[in-house]
């Protein structure tokens, strides 16, 4: 087990990290390329890249922008986020592993305001589970990653949670074997699902600019995506 | 998306440069003797050998080039450009792979600049550098006709070059003599060190002359593979031609190799059933006597697939030869054997796989092989009108899987990397011998015999205890240093946090030691509960890790021994003689060794 544990916050969490960070800068750099060549072909070449950065800015923050109609779920989503990001990436105990195996770390935000900022994300979390399960849009248009993501970043919740209270029940090895191995699991998942939009949203504006730039028949291949090989209305 | 064997090929080799391309990086950030199993008794390893063989391989350039430029053959003219681009790609191999081996690799140039008339790696080190430099002008032309390369100026340049071609070749054809049979002559100079069935006062000649033959038959395979490559038929009769030189050359390697070893008498007492007489014996018949003995039935001579089987057999003999000289069968003290490192390993492969796909570019790119032409590939794709086309484009497949194929080896090397906190982590695990002794006591943990003679007596009368027993296992008072500190070079964890909790019953104990948040800053120190177990100043239990074995006694014993030597203005104190020296035979034994 000792060893297990080990191994997971040593050479596995490595690889895993390099898979993580490498994969999504690949991401970036071949949208960016592909983008780029793009944009070399359209007929109109200009792009105001001021206001395509703004309106990325304002989606980022989307404090303006709750939305009205669904704003329980904007929320979750939100502190959902908040959550995920601050807890994997100020917590102690995470910036003490990075600094033993790449010797970079940075500020810690206090343990204390962690715990509760995990115990939030595990609530937003599971709200936005449920949402996917309980409103039939949502479960229409759900794969099954979209739960399974959904669950596995939970399962890392709570047991990184749980092994920081003394007296629970589970041992503590085992709690930590299952966090780190989730964890691991996810991060290495990151570049090669949905998640990948941690790097990708920001281009997403810049994306939709250049597309409505191209030369029409450009997007056959998104009319037979949404339509079906034959045509079929959606 | 990669659709054949081709496309995957190709990506397997960027996979192994890829691999090698990060060993590399650990190579130049970490130096020779962490990244490798080199070592002061095997300096020469799996670089070099790699070295000889490239070498060898290349010998198809000026053989080729002399059959057709001086002896004006021209039924071999369709080989020549293969030949020296095969010879130009060994030669590049070689320079790429020395600069791995140097120690100080930024001094590559130092023998053009100061030369060392009597030295066999000065005439090394010239004949490489200019027969490189012919190379290219060689192969030069055919790049130059390449349409991207239209212009006045070049033109011109590439008229001069077909004009002056006959100089180039046969300052090629001095300079790789010279340099195939002075790589033998470096073996001359360790007589003692080369292993005798491999031996001879002839060595330069072999190399020289096997290397007309591993050249060609590699040609063959060359000829053979690049146009099944190409979806074509290789000639049957030139690939017969180059078997017949082949098989010519290796004949006679085989009798200077062989007769050398029986007229010097050493055959029949070497031959005594060693492994080495073993290999010896399957180099000299599985890639010598068998393939000139298949190349001389017609009916083996008649078929492609038994040609190359054959011309496979003799590359392999005259690898065997070059690498079972240079690095199996030399001798090293026994107590030091060497194994490469896997990033030795990994370059190993990474630069002939980086051969293979400079190869590739070239043959898809210029003509090279008889009749070819060239498509330019990328301008086509990038200016294709339809996105979609160019996203369907193999171009672009092939980017995003190679790509993604960099992710996971980078990633891979990332593994490999030395921890952060210490670089000397790549070093092998090295167990530190206890020492011995208790007034007197000897200091040896890695039994190299550069050891210390501590004076411990003398040292505990002038200093306390805890000075050096700073830490001692629970329920001991002097724990030797070895016990923690228990790698020669590795740190090592000595708390265990799992025992802890489980003799502590569980999750209910974290508390016993961490006070609020669970973590190893809020861990408390060893002594709160094991009384005995620290002397010196508090060590807080969780980031304790022993460093060393040789940080460690250099860090309690140079610092001391630093100050004192600067507040009694005594140089002698800090010195390294002060502590290390290397035992030698008592007087009256050196007397006698002497006499004799
Ligand atoms: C894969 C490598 C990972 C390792 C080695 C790791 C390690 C740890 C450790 C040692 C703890 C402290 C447990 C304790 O209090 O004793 C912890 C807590 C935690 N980790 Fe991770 N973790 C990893 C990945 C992640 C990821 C990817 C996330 C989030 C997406 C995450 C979220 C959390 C949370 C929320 C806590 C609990 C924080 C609290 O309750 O204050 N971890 N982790
Ligand atoms: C700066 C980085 C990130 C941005 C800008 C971002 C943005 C978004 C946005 C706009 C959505 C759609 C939410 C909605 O429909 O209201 C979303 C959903 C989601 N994000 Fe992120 N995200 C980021 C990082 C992450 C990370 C690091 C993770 C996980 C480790 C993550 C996990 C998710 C998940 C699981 C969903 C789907 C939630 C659901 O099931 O409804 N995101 N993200």
């Amino acid at each position: 087990m000792d060893l297990w544990l080990a191994l997971a916050k040593g050479v596995f969490l490595r690889f895993v990290l390099a898979v993580t960070i490498l994969g999504l800068l690949r991401h970036v750099a071949l949208s960016l390329a592909a983008l780029w060549v793009a944009i070399r072909r359209a007929p109109a070449q200009s792009l105001d890249l001021r206001q395509i950065f703004g309106e990325t800015l304002a989606w980022l923050f989307p404090i303006r922008r709750l939305h009205r109609n669904r704003f329980g779920y904007s929320l979750a989503s939100f502190l959902f986020h908040v959550g995920v990001l601050f807890t994997s990436l100020f917590l102690v105990n995470h910036i003490d592993i990075l600094r033993d195996q790449f010797g970079i770390g940075w500020y810690a935000i206090p343990k204390g305001i962690l715990d509760l900022l995990a115990v939030v994300t595990i609530i937003a979390g599971s709200s936005l589970l449920l949402f996917r399960i309980y409103a039939s849009s949502s479960r229409q248009l759900s794969q099954l990653s979209d739960y399974g993501l959904l669950v596995l970043i939970l399962g890392i919740f709570w047991s990184g949670f749980l092994a920081g209270r003394p007296g629970n029940p589970i041992p503590y090895a085992w709690l930590m074997l299952f966090h780190t191995l989730s964890g691991a699991a996810l991060l290495l998942v990151i570049p090669y699902s949905k998640i990948a939009h941690c790097v990708l949203f920001p281009l997403i504006r810049l994306g939709s600019a250049v597309g409505w730039r191209l030369a029409p028949l450009a997007g056959g291949k998104v009319v037979q995506r949404l339509h079906g090989p034959e045509g079929r209305q959606i | 998306m990669i659709s054949n064997w081709r496309e995957w090929t190709k990506t397997i080799l960027w996979g192994v440069v890829l691999a090698g391309g990060a060993a590399a990086v650990m190579r130049f950030a970490f130096g020779l003797g962490v990244t490798t199993g080199l070592d002061d008794a095997t300096p020469w390893g799996l670089w070099i050998a790699l070295k000889l063989g490239f070498v060898a391989l290349s010998g198809g350039g000026f053989t080729l080039a002399a059959l057709v430029y001086v002896f004006r053959l021209e039924s071999y003219r369709p080989l020549v450009r293969r030949a020296i681009l095969l010879a130009l790609l060994g030669y590049g191999s070689f320079i790429v792979s020395l600069i791995f081996d140097l120690g100080l690799p930024w001094h590559i140039y130092m023998p053009i600049l100061h030369w060392q008339h009597h030295s066999v790696m000065f005439e090394i080190a010239w004949c490489v550098v200019l027969y490189f430099s012919v190379l290219v002008l060689e192969f030069s032309p055919v790049v130059l006709e390449h349409p991207f390369f239209q212009n006045a100026v070049l033109q011109k340049a590439l008229h001069l070059l077909h004009k002056t071609t006959p100089v180039w070749v046969i300052a090629g054809i001095v300079l790789s003599t010279l340099h195939q049979s002075s790589l033998g002559a470096l073996f001359l100079m360790a007589p003692h060190r080369v292993h005798p069935l491999w031996y001879s006062a002839w060595i330069p000649v072999q190399f020289f002359i096997s290397a007309i033959s591993a050249g060609v038959m590699f040609l063959l395979l060359e000829v053979y593979l690049a146009e099944r490559w190409f979806n074509n038929e290789a000639r049957l009769d030139l690939m017969q031609k180059l078997a017949q030189i082949g098989k010519f050359t290796l004949g006679l390697y085989l009798i200077m190799r062989v007769g050398d070893l029986l007229w010097r008498g050493v055959l029949p007492s070497a031959l005594d059933g060693s492994w080495q007489s073993v290999l010896f014996a399957a180099e000299i018949l599985l890639g010598g006597v068998l393939p000139i003995v298949l190349l001389s039935l017609p009916a083996i001579r008649q078929h492609k697939e038994t040609l190359i089987t054959s011309a496979a057999l003799v590359v392999g003999g005259v690898l065997s030869q070059r690498m079972a000289l240079s690095m199996f069968t030399l001798w090293r003290p026994a107590e030091q054997p060497y194994t490469p490192a896997l990033a030795e390993v990994l370059i190993a492969f990474a630069i002939p796989a980086a051969a293979a796909l400079l190869y590739l570019f070239a043959m898809e790119n210029l003509a090279v092989r008889e009749g070819s032409t060239q498509a330019p590939r990328i301008h086509e794709a990038l200016s294709h009108p339809q996105w979609g086309a160019y996203q369907d484009h193999s171009l672009w497949g092939v980017i995003t899987q190679r790509s993604l194929l960099a992710v996971f080896v980078v990633a891979l090397a990332v593994v490999l990397l030395p921890n952060q906190n210490n670089a000397m982590a790549t070093l092998p695990k090295q167990p530190v011998q206890a020492g011995r002794g208790w007034e007197k006591l000897i200091l040896d943990g890695n039994r190299a015999s550069y050891q210390v003679n501590f004076a411990h007596a003398e040292h505990q009368e002038r200093l306390d205890c805890q000075v050096c027993h700073h830490l001692n296992i629970p329920q001991d008072d002097a724990s030797g240093c070895w016990q923690c500190h228990s790698d020669f070079s590795q740190p090592t964890t000595i708390f265990e946090h799992g025992l802890h909790q489980r003799t502590l019953q569980g999750n209910a104990s974290c508390e016993n030691c961490h006070a609020g948040a669970h973590n190893r800053h809020t861990a408390i120190d060893c002594q709160e509960c094991h009384a005995s177990t620290e002397q010196g100043e508090r060590v807080s239990t969780f980031t304790l890790e022993a460093p060393g074995y040789v940080q460690a006694m250099h860090g309690v014993c140079l610092e001391c021994h630093q100050r004192e030597s600067q507040a009694r203005g005594r140089a002698d104190l800090a010195v390294c003689s002060t502590c290390h020296f290397i035992p030698q035979p008592a007087p009256e034994g050196q007397a006698r060794l002497n006499q004799e």
